[in-house]
């Protein structure tokens, strides 16, 4: 098993596809011959040439309709954005369209897209580049939602988006793309809608995705010097949602933990805590807490910016609080 | 004949008022020529005429409001004539009041004015208040305590108040039930030592006896019972058991165990009697979970051999023999004791012909097993012969079950263990 | 573009007689079509916002006229005329309509959401301006699949505002992709007439600045908007390039069915009665007569055709049943 970055892992997962499938082109900003902001295309323009890798004029809604009209008609196209932030401006073609046009059209129409690129805090990037954005696109009915914590979970999810039917979200955290770990060699593909228990504990579940995951498992080392033992529940993808795997953790500890960098108010920890209630309310010992985004925009300055999304402190904080 | 229908004239449009007719009844008209005005909540409106003809049989009066669809009237042809139920000779047949729908029902001498409410906070939190001859002026305090906790203590009939919570603001944690649980698994040993018999004296129960004494009572007074007593002829199985004793080693199946299993392949047949009543529903259990009465020292408890549908005879036999053994020496643990879908009530030993059980919930019946008995009986060649018989009784919830129910599973029971090769035993 | 007059004697072959009936066929059903849909709405039959394309006939008609096999067309939500003019069963389109499991898109899109991929319409879409950047990604597809096929891109004269529009003009003139966009310049976005939403009210002219041709046509005319089509389709096939068409048009029905203050508040009588002078279907009518290439009472016949074909689309769609309760949860995903 080779070690991979991040960014590597999906570049890896692009190549693949790409040679496996002459369908799949990659279109966005600067994404050819500037090769990527955060250089996940980089060499690709080179490889595959003009009509494989679309540099695209700074139109999101332009470019995410083409790429929606291209995947009506059985291309599977796999869009950048930039920064999710971007996204806002194509909302009504991601949830207005494209996650409309298969049911509208009672199942006669799929559409077989990807939109990828990073989302989330922590680059000092302040209000307007720095959103979390799972719950834009997992709050409507017709959109995958993907969101890997490991290399390889990256590269086997990504390969899963490019092959499935419907339009998905890939959502990359920016404070991963440099992370490393390992890969398996080989063709390999990992299923939506399986969670993953990145770590096995008793006395408390963190349910958790993304950075997160990366978050739960330093709280975890050192709670363990105290005797608790954390179990990291790694959903990976908000839509289709593993809640079967989130249940029996639960009923295993009877305490749970929902972590992310995105708001608190109204975010995925929401649901986290009522699909809990609603399924596993006899084996709570414990309310289900959150830790979460601060209710603000991001701040510029780098201290007020790490007071807005979660550290291992708050995670470290609330097993406490929850283990009373 | 063209029927004129108060149309719909907007999205939301689900009814309009008929505000004039510019045409009377008898009135010749011409197609697309309004015929009246209707109004709808965003605009008045000329109604066009649909055909050209004459305007009979108007239905809606001036000033009504009715449903979009509803026919206001029709438009003959020449030399056409109305028919029969239609024609109200000119009058309007129907004629809803002409208040606008707004203020229908709302007593013109009564101001719409808001009913006082108590303020949300105090909704919410206030005790409802002793009503009848229930509460006695206790309040009823909201006892902090985990889902988990209260789980477990509702599995083992424990009385939360009995409890003190060590979670934040003294909320009971499972940690604190489950404390209970083996302080109270201790305590039947202390209570052990027969007190002296003297007559006319007061007594405490001991934890088991006093939860004996709430769940029969609480079954007893909420569950519908009634009885049915079917005799069977043992012989056979007496034989099955006889030669299982002494063929298999280190294996002893007693009638109880043939029974059970018995019980286990009738209720396959009959599943409504493995179901139980939650809150006006029918719930079916994952399997057939028969629980044993067992006396002890103390008093009764109940082991459940489970997945009783699945296992062998003489793996039930085993089973059996094993949980009596736990009960009788108080090792019991609480998964063996909970989550029976039937109960088996037998006091055979005790030379009783037969006797009635009360339900041990969820489940919604319970057969009493008296001892098999050498009796004569006619056979049907009219012989008198010396036959091993038993009786049992069923009692049934009579919210799940009903006589039939009760009776067929009964024969089906007498069918399987007077044939009990229909049992199986590995 | 120009329009080859024909004189009175002009011999016509016998497939170029049938092509102009065809034409005339095609009008008809759709008028008479619609007409058949506002009575059904008033009747609560059909739900929802209608828009009917009574009056723009001859521009579905037209263009679709001109397509081959693998060209693809794709609307607005007024989408009636193009589904029936390309071939989609007329009593499938009804049972759409009616909300049954017939209907094309069994009952779950409606009128402004038709789909018929089987006849080369890849959707209506009820977001003003939402198929501009739709229809440019299938016309993408074609030039990635290096296909022989076109896209026709219809549209409304209010989706001249929208932002899409601009980015997928310049995009499409960027990459040269095979497409025809068509703004339908019906005079007005709803209840607001050009001249108050359109800062230059020559759209064609609005839309030539992107590096490829731009035209306004009449679309009341079937006939020069079939000879404009003709040209222009064959100039996006050969040329690979984009082309820009505003046709003048107008509707003389609300802009929904729901529309009750029109005539009256944004528009006169007296106007919809001076367009109504330009009604293609008696234009048609008049030239086929002038002509002599048909008779009064084949127009007849095939008035007749056109109303059974109706009356039998209504008849299919009330007979029709509602899709069943647990179609709710199909469709959400693709498997």
């Amino acid at each position: 098993m080779a070690t991979r970055l991040f960014r590597e892992a999906i570049r890896e997962a692009l190549i693949e596809e790409m040679d496996r499938d002459e369908t799949v082109f990659l279109i966005g900003e600067d994404i050819g011959r500037y090769q990527g902001t955060f250089r996940v295309t980089e060499g690709l323009f080179q490889k595959y040439g003009p009509n494989r890798v679309w540099d695209t004029p700074i139109s999101e809604p332009g470019f995410i309709a083409i790429a929606i009209g291209a995947a009506m008609e059985g291309l599977r196209p796999v869009v950048e954005v930039m920064t999710w932030s971007f996204a806002f401006l194509a909302m009504d073609q991601i949830v207005n369209h494209a996650a409309k046009i298969l049911y509208k059209s009672g199942g006669a129409c799929p559409v077989p897209l990807v939109i990828r690129g990073p989302a989330g805090p922590g680059k000092q990037l302040a209000a307007q580049h720095s959103h979390s954005f799972e719950l834009w696109v997992a709050h409507s009915p017709g959109l995958k939602v993907v969101l890997p914590s490991t290399p390889a979970d990256a590269k086997g999810l990504l390969k899963t988006a490019i092959r499935d039917n419907n339009p998905v979200m890939f959502i990359e955290h920016p404070q991963l793309y440099l992370t490393r770990g390992e890969v398996p060699d080989g063709e390999y593909t990992i299923p939506f809608g399986v969670a993953d228990i990145k770590r096995v504990g008793r006395d408390v579940s963190i349910i958790t995705y993304s950075r997160g995951v990366l978050l739960a498992q330093q709280a975890a080392e050192r709670l363990q010097q105290e005797g608790i033992e954390v179990e990291i529940v790694d959903l990976r993808t908000l839509m289709p949602c593993d809640w079967e795997t989130v249940f029996n953790s639960v009923r295993k500890t009877h305490r749970a933990i929902a972590l992310h960098d995105d708001w608190r108010y109204c975010g995925f920890g929401a649901e986290i805590a009522a699909q809990i209630q609603e399924q596993a309310f006899d084996w709570l010992d414990a309310p289900v807490l959150r830790v979460a985004g601060a209710d603000v925009p991001m701040p510029y300055n780098k201290y007020l910016e790490r007071a807005a999304y979660p550290q291992v402190d708050d995670v470290i904080a609330a097993v406490r609080q929850v283990l009373t | 004949m063209q029927t004129v229908i108060m149309p719909k004239m907007g999205d939301a449009m689900e009814e309009g008022t008929l505000v004039r007719w510019l045409k009377q009844e008898g009135e010749m008209v011409k197609a697309g020529e309004p015929i009246a005005e209707i109004a709808t909540d965003k605009a008045t409106i000329e109604l066009e005429a649909p055909a050209s003809g004459i305007l009979r049989g108007i239905r809606v009066q001036e000033g009504a409001t009715v449903p979009i669809n509803t026919p206001l009237a029709y438009i003959l042809a020449e030399g056409e004539s109305l028919p029969a139920e239609l024609d109200r000779d000119g009058k309007p047949a129907e004629a809803p009041s002409p208040v606008p729908p707004s203020s229908v029902g709302v007593p013109p001498t009564i101001a719409p004015s808001p009913v006082p409410s108590p303020p949300v906070g105090e909704r919410a939190e206030t005790p409802l208040a002793p009503s009848g001859g229930e509460g006695q002026g206790v309040r009823a305090e909201r006892i902090l305590a985990s889902p988990l906790a209260r789980k477990i203590a509702r599995e083992h009939g424990i009385d939360l108040r009995l409890l003190k919570g060590t979670g934040p603001q003294g909320r009971i944690v499972e940690r604190d039930v489950l404390a209970y649980l083996q302080q109270r698994a201790a305590q039947p040993a202390a209570v052990a030592p027969a007190p002296a018999p003297i007559a006319a004296r007061t007594e405490s129960l001991n934890r088991l006896r006093q939860i004996t004494a709430q769940r029969t009572t609480e079954a007893k007074q909420t569950i519908p019972h009634f009885y049915l007593t079917i005799e069977i002829d043992m012989e056979e199985a007496l034989a099955l058991r006889e030669t299982l004793n002494r063929l298999e080693e280190g294996v002893r199946v007693s009638v109880n165990d043939l029974v059970l299993k018995a019980c286990a392949v009738a209720i396959e047949k009959h599943p409504l009697v493995n179901a139980s009543y939650r809150d006006g529903t029918l719930v079916y259990a994952d399997g057939i979970h028969i629980g044993i009465a067992v006396a002890v020292d103390e008093g009764l408890l109940v082991a459940v051999v489970r997945h009783c549908e699945s296992k062998p005879l003489l793996r039930i036999a085993q089973e059996a023999q094993a949980l009596i053994q736990k009960a009788r020496e108080g090792k019991l643990l609480p998964d063996e004791m909970t989550g029976n879908t039937f109960t088996v009530s037998n006091l055979g030993m005790f030379d009783i012909d037969e006797f009635a059980a009360i339900i041990n919930p969820p489940a919604s019946a319970i057969l009493a097993v008296g001892a098999v008995k050498k009796v004569p009986v006619v056979m049907d060649d009219g012989s008198i012969q010396p036959r091993s018989r038993m009786k049992v009784t069923l009692s049934c919830d009579h919210r799940v079950l009903d006589g039939a129910t009760g009776a067929r599973f009964l024969q089906e029971l007498k069918r399987v263990l007077e044939n009990p090769v229909l049992i199986g035993y590995r | 573009m120009s329009t080859r007059t024909r004189t009175k004697k002009a011999a016509l072959s016998k497939e170029e007689r049938e092509e102009l009936l065809e034409l005339y066929r095609q009008m008809v059903l759709i008028r008479h079509f619609e007409q058949h849909c506002d009575r059904a709405y008033r009747q609560d039959k059909i739900g929802g916002y209608l828009h009917l394309y009574i009056g723009e006939e001859a521009l579905a008609v037209g263009f679709i006229s001109q397509l081959q096999p693998n060209d693809r067309v794709l609307g607005h939500y007024r989408d009636h005329g193009y589904v029936l003019a390309l071939g989609s069963d007329p009593r499938r389109v009804m049972a759409e309509l009616y909300g049954k499991v017939t209907g094309l898109c069994r009952g779950k899109g409606g009128s402004m959401h038709f789909y018929d991929k089987a006849h080369n319409f890849l959707g209506g879409y009820a977001i003003v301006g939402g198929v501009i950047g739709i229809a440019t990604g299938v016309a993408f597809s074609q030039k990635y699949r290096q296909s022989d096929g076109i896209t026709l891109c219809f549209f409304g004269d209010g989706a001249m505002n929208a932002g899409l529009l601009h980015e997928c003009l310049n995009m499409a003139g960027l990459w040269k992709l095979p497409i025809v966009y068509i703004v339908e310049n019906n005079k007005y976005a709803m209840g607001t007439p050009v001249e108050l939403h359109s800062a230059v009210t020559n759209l064609a002219e609005r839309a030539s600045v992107y590096g490829f041709p731009s035209c306004q046509i009449d679309g009341m005319d079937v006939l020069k908007v079939r000879e404009a089509a003709r040209e222009i389709i064959h100039h996006v096939r050969t040329r690979q390039e984009p082309y820009f068409v505003e046709a003048i048009t107008y509707r003389f029905v609300g802009h929904g069915a729901a529309d009750i203050t029109d005539p009256g508040s944004y528009r006169t009588r007296e106007e919809i009665e001076e367009w109504r002078k330009r009604d293609p279907i008696p234009n048609l009518q008049h030239y086929l007569l002038q002509n002599g290439i048909c008779t009064e009472q084949e127009l007849e016949a095939i008035d007749q055709q056109a109303q059974r074909i109706v009356e039998e689309a209504a008849r299919y769609a009330d007979e029709s049943a509602d899709p069943p309760l647990d179609e709710l949860w199909q469709h959400v995903f693709a498997d």
